[in-house]
This record gives structure tokens, C-alpha cells and sequence, in this order.
């Protein structure tokens, strides 16, 4: 505990400084509050808008959480697909490149116009940014297992199911878990991103990113970065929740997973 | 060797011959009989094709020509029969030694689980593991690691034992006792093994019978019977019959080198 305290200062210390250069800039150049807010402003912003803040946070949290738990079950039972053959692999695989490459900005709005602009089509959008990294690591995780741990299945005449279910995805776990980490931070953007075409209401009182579209038109400047700040903050807590059950399912046998010794 | 001529040896390998897709021939009409009991090692230069034929034996690897019965079955059935250990201890990072040990018998679905949990748990005592079963691969030696892998084999009651330079990357002193181990288990269980290794020494300590490979193709090129008796000990490394038996099968060895 001591050790993440002291980690933890080198960041802070980062923070404070930012802080003092982004107030100094404010009061040394005069920019008015409508441009970029100095530090309290944002505070006061916050500690005002509290309400609405919270109510945007647990819309968008709803969604992006519904999004990220989909694409972890449809992610991995098409990595269990993948891994079946190098055939399904080599033909479909371009195609889940696709759900990479493809801008989800443009994807987002043909969604809502599909599917309503509701809730579902929000998670949708984060649904589909997840997926990818799902798909791509859990993949990789079932194909790289060591040819001996396999032969050593075999010579016990494990069937397919076993060497999936006793071997495989055992070993994909930990690559798993990078793909868990990378979707959880984007499952947020894809959330906001989805509000942003999304009519405000449809999404209830609007999600965060349907708050921020508004704040942005009002000239809210301060109450925008108030919601910049609270999407962080959800970011920030989808990826430590991924870390500890990380650590929860990997720190007794995987060696990356435990803590770094001191350097 | 005991067998009369009427009963069929346990194990018979006939003509059997390995050629890669690429062409190259890597064992070539090797023949082969094996008694019930016997602790056959295999010797020979690097590439000469030692793994292949283990893995031959286990039906890992398919043959190009040629016939080998085990107990009266082709390698696939005779896995029921089989163990394999590994050069690298093969095992599971995510289970624990216990889980590892188990690893066989849950495969196979005949047992419950309490009857494994007890079958193994009786098992690591024997190989003095039983204070270790609870911990993981990643916080064991290279040497307990692959006790564990020798109990994990053992676990199914195999007839036949193919282990593939199981000793080949732990210190002298590990592998001296871990030989002694194996003829202690082997006392127990009277498994039929076959045994790669680069050491003579070891190679003597431990078999009935020395089969030492030529390359290119992998042919066997001698066998040495290995007369002492049984149970042996530590103590047969000082005999002067069991240090001129080294020197025999290193000269055979280096006389094999030669040829390639
Ligand atoms: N899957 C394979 N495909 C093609 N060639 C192979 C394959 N596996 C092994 N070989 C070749 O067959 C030959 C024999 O290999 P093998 O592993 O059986 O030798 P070995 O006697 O076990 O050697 P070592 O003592 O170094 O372990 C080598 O020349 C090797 O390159
Ligand atoms: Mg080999």
C-alpha cells in the first residue's frame, strides 16, 4: 500500500504542475472563461453540476458496460470459432479488421437510424468498438499454446472440447485480460460517441456525451470540461476494475501478473 | 528377452521407417523387441532421431512404413496404456501441483473427483511432494517441477513410459537423485520405459538395455544389455563393473559419431 503511495506521487506531482501552468496561462493571457475555463471555474462547475454529472456518468456507464459485456462474450466465443482452424481464421479474420478500421463515427449514426436512438443502439456502438481487441488477443491466447502441451493432451485422448476448455482458453486468459484493458477504456468513447448522434430524448436525460454536444452549443465551457473530467473518470474506473480482476485470476500463477520488483 | 518363442514381446517395432515431407529419411527399418519391465535407453548423436521415435511409439507421429505394436495395440490405442514426460516439465501454469497431477485422470472421466483428489494426493506423498501441493509451477525448482511431471505420469497407472531427456537440463546432483527416484517408482510400479538421454551414466544407472542410434539415416547400431541387478543404489556408481559399463557405451557412442 505504502509502494502505490509512493508511485502514485510521480503522477500527482504531474497533475499539480499541469494545473499551475494551465492557471498561470488563464490569468497571464486573460482568456475568457467561454475559451478555457481556468481550474476553479471547472471545480465550481463541477461541485454545481454535481447532479446532472452523475446522472450523465451513470447513463453513459449503463451503456458502455452493456457494450463491454457483449463484446466479451461474443468476443470470445468467436475466438473459441477461430481457434477451431487455420481456414476459418485465414477466411474470416480480414473481416473482423473490418470492425477495426471501419470509422466508428461513420458507423454510429447508421446504427441509431437502424435501431432507434435508444439505449440498445448506444451499447451497440460501444459493442462494436470493443469487440475487436476481444476477438484479436483471445484469438492469439488459444493459437500459441506450447505443441508439447498439446501433444500432452492428446496422449491422455482429451477431446476437442477438453484441449478448448482445459488448455486453450486457460492459456488465453492473460491475453484475454490486454484485450480487456484496451476495450475498457474504449467502450467509454464508444458510448460518447454514440450519444453524440443519439437524440437526448431517447437516452433519458443524456448520457455524457449527449451532455457534452450541449454544453458545447450553450457555450458551457467549464460544465464541458466537467464532463471531459467525468468521462475520464469512468474510464479511469472500467480500467482499474479490469485490473483487479486481473490480478484476482492471474496473480497466483502468471508471472507478468505479479507486482514488478523495485528497480 | 525372457519371452519364449510362442508369446509375442510386449513391444515390437518392425521395418520401421520415418520420412519427412521433405524427403529426408530420419529412422529407417529400425527393429525393435521389448520385455514387460524393460528400461530400454536411447543414445545416439544429435539428430539422430531419438525424439521421433518416441514420438512414433506414442502415435504423436504418424509412421511411413513399417509396424509397431504395443501390448498388442497400434500407438493411437495404446495410449490408454501410455505416458509421455517431457524434456520441459509441461506443466500447467495455472493449476496448482496437485491440479497438475491430476491432469490425467480428469481426462480420462473413469474417476470422481474426491477419488483423484485422494489417488494423488497419495501420489506427491510418495514423490515427497505433498507439502508442495497446493503451490504453483512458477514457485517450484526445475528439479521439483519435474517430480511433479514423473507423479503426473504415474498418476494413470501407465504399462509404458516414454521420457524424452527428462533430466537433460537440471544440475548433476538433481539428476542423480531423480534417477534414484525413478528406479525406486519403478520398483513400485514395474512400468516398461523407454528413455532418451545424452548422459551414459545415466543411461547405465538406470536401463536393462542400451540401444545406441546411428544418424543419417537413424538406425539402431548396437545393443548393450546392462546386467546388474535390480534393486539398484546409489552405491553402483562406485562399482568398477558399472564405471567400465560407461566406458564401453561412451566408446560405442563415440565410435557412432564418428560415422556421421
Ligand atoms: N516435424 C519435423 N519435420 C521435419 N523434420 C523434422 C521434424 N522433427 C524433427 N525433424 C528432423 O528429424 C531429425 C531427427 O530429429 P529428432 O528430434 O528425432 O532428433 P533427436 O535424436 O531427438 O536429437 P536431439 O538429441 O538433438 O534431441 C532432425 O534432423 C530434425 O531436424
Ligand atoms: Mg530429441
Amino acid at each position: 500500500m505504502k509502494k502505490l503511495l509512493r508511485s502514485a506521487g510521480w503522477p500527482l506531482g504531474v497533475l499539480l504542475a499541469v494545473l499551475a501552468l494551465w492557471q498561470g496561462a488563464c490569468v497571464a493571457f486573460k482568456i475568457p472563461g467561454y475559451i478555457l475555463p481556468a481550474p476553479p471555474a471547472v471545480w465550481a462547475a463541477v461541485i454545481e453540476r454535481h447532479e446532472s454529472l452523475i446522472n450523465a456518468f451513470r447513463i453513459t456507464a449503463l451503456e458502455a458496460a452493456g457494450g463491454y459485456a457483449m463484446s466479451i462474450m461474443v468476443g470470445v466465443i468467436i475466438a473459441f470459432f477461430f481457434a477451431q482452424s487455420p481456414v476459418i481464421r485465414r477466411s474470416f479474420f480480414p473481416y473482423t479488421i473490418l470492425l477495426q478500421t471501419v470509422p466508428i463515427v461513420a458507423v454510429a449514426p447508421l446504427i441509431l437510424m437502424w435501431f432507434g436512438s435508444g439505449l440498445r443502439s448506444v451499447m451497440l456502438v460501444a459493442f462494436i468498438i470493443c469487440l475487436f481487441p476481444i476477438i484479436a488477443n483471445t484469438t492469439q491466447g488459444l493459437i500459441t499454446v506450447p505443441k508439447n502441451l498439446v501433444d500432452l493432451f492428446t496422449m491422455s485422448n482429451a477431446s476437442r472440447a477438453q484441449v478448448l476448455l482445459k488448455l486453450r482458453f486457460p492459456h488465453a486468459v492473460p491475453n484475454l485480460f490486454v484485450g480487456l484493458r484496451i476495450s475498457a477504456g474504449i467502450s467509454v468513447i464508444g458510448a460518447i460517441t454514440g450519444e453524440f448522434f443519439a437524440s437526448s430524448n431517447a437516452v433519458g436525460q443524456g448520457g455524457l456525451g449527449y451532455s457534452i454536444t450541449y454544453a458545447n452549443s450553450q457555450l458551457q465551457t467549464d460544465y464541458l470540461f466537467a464532463l471531459v473530467l467525468t468521462a475520464s473518470a469512468l474510464g479511469f474506473l472500467f480500467f482499474f476494475i479490469v485490473i483487479f480482476f486481473e490480478w484476482l485470476f492471474l496473480h497466483q500463477w502468471h508471472e507478468a501478473a505479479m507486482k514488478p520488483e523495485a528497480e | 528377452m525372457s519371452d519364449s518363442p510362442s508369446t509375442p514381446p510386449f513391444i515390437s517395432l518392425t521395418d520401421v521407417t520415418k520420412t519427412w515431407a521433405s524427403g529426408s529419411t530420419v529412422l529407417d527399418r529400425v527393429l525393435l523387441t521389448v520385455a514387460k519391465g524393460d528400461f530400454i535407453s536411447l543414445i545416439g548423436p544429435s539428430g539422430c532421431g531419438k525424439s521421433t521415435l518416441l514420438k512414433l511409439l506414442s502415435g504423436l507421429s504418424p509412421l511411413t512404413s513399417g509396424r509397431i505394436t504395443l501390448d498388442g495395440m497400434a500407438p493411437d490405442a495404446a495410449r490408454e496404456i501410455m505416458s509421455f514426460i517431457f524434456q520441459d516439465a509441461t506443466l500447467l501454469p495455472w493449476r496448482t501441483v496437485l491440479g497438475n497431477v491430476e491432469l490425467g485422470l480428469e481426462l480420462e472421466r473413469k474417476t470422481t473427483r474426491e477419488q483423484r483428489r485422494a489417488k494423488c494426493a497419495d501420489l506427491l506423498k510418495l514423490v515427497g511432494l505433498a507439502d508442495v501441493a497446493s503451490h504453483y509451477p512458477r514457485q517450484l525448482s526445475g528439479g521439483m517441477k519435474m517430480r511433479v511431471s514423473i507423479a503426473r505420469a504415474l498418476a494413470t497407472r501407465p504399462k509404458i513410459l516414454l521420457m524424452d531427456e527428462p533430466f537433460g537440463a537440471l544440475d548433476e546432483m538433481t539428476r542423480d537423485f531423480l534417477n534414484e527416484e525413478v528406479l525406486r517408482l519403478r520398483e513400485n510400479d514395474r512400468f516398461t520405459t523407454f528413455f532418451v538421454t545424452h548422459s551414459v551414466a545415466e543411461a547405465v544407472f538406470l536401463s536393462t538395455r542400451i540401444i545406441v542410434l546411428r544418424a543419417k539415416p537413424g538406425r539402431i547400431e548396437r545393443e548393450i544389455p546392462v546386467p546388474f541387478p535390480f534393486p539398484r543404489t546409489a552405491s553402483l556408481r562406485s562399482a568398477p563393473e558399472y564405471l567400465a559399463l560407461v566406458g564401453e557405451v561412451s566408446a560405442a557412442l563415440r565410435a557412432v559419431k564418428a560415422l556421421a
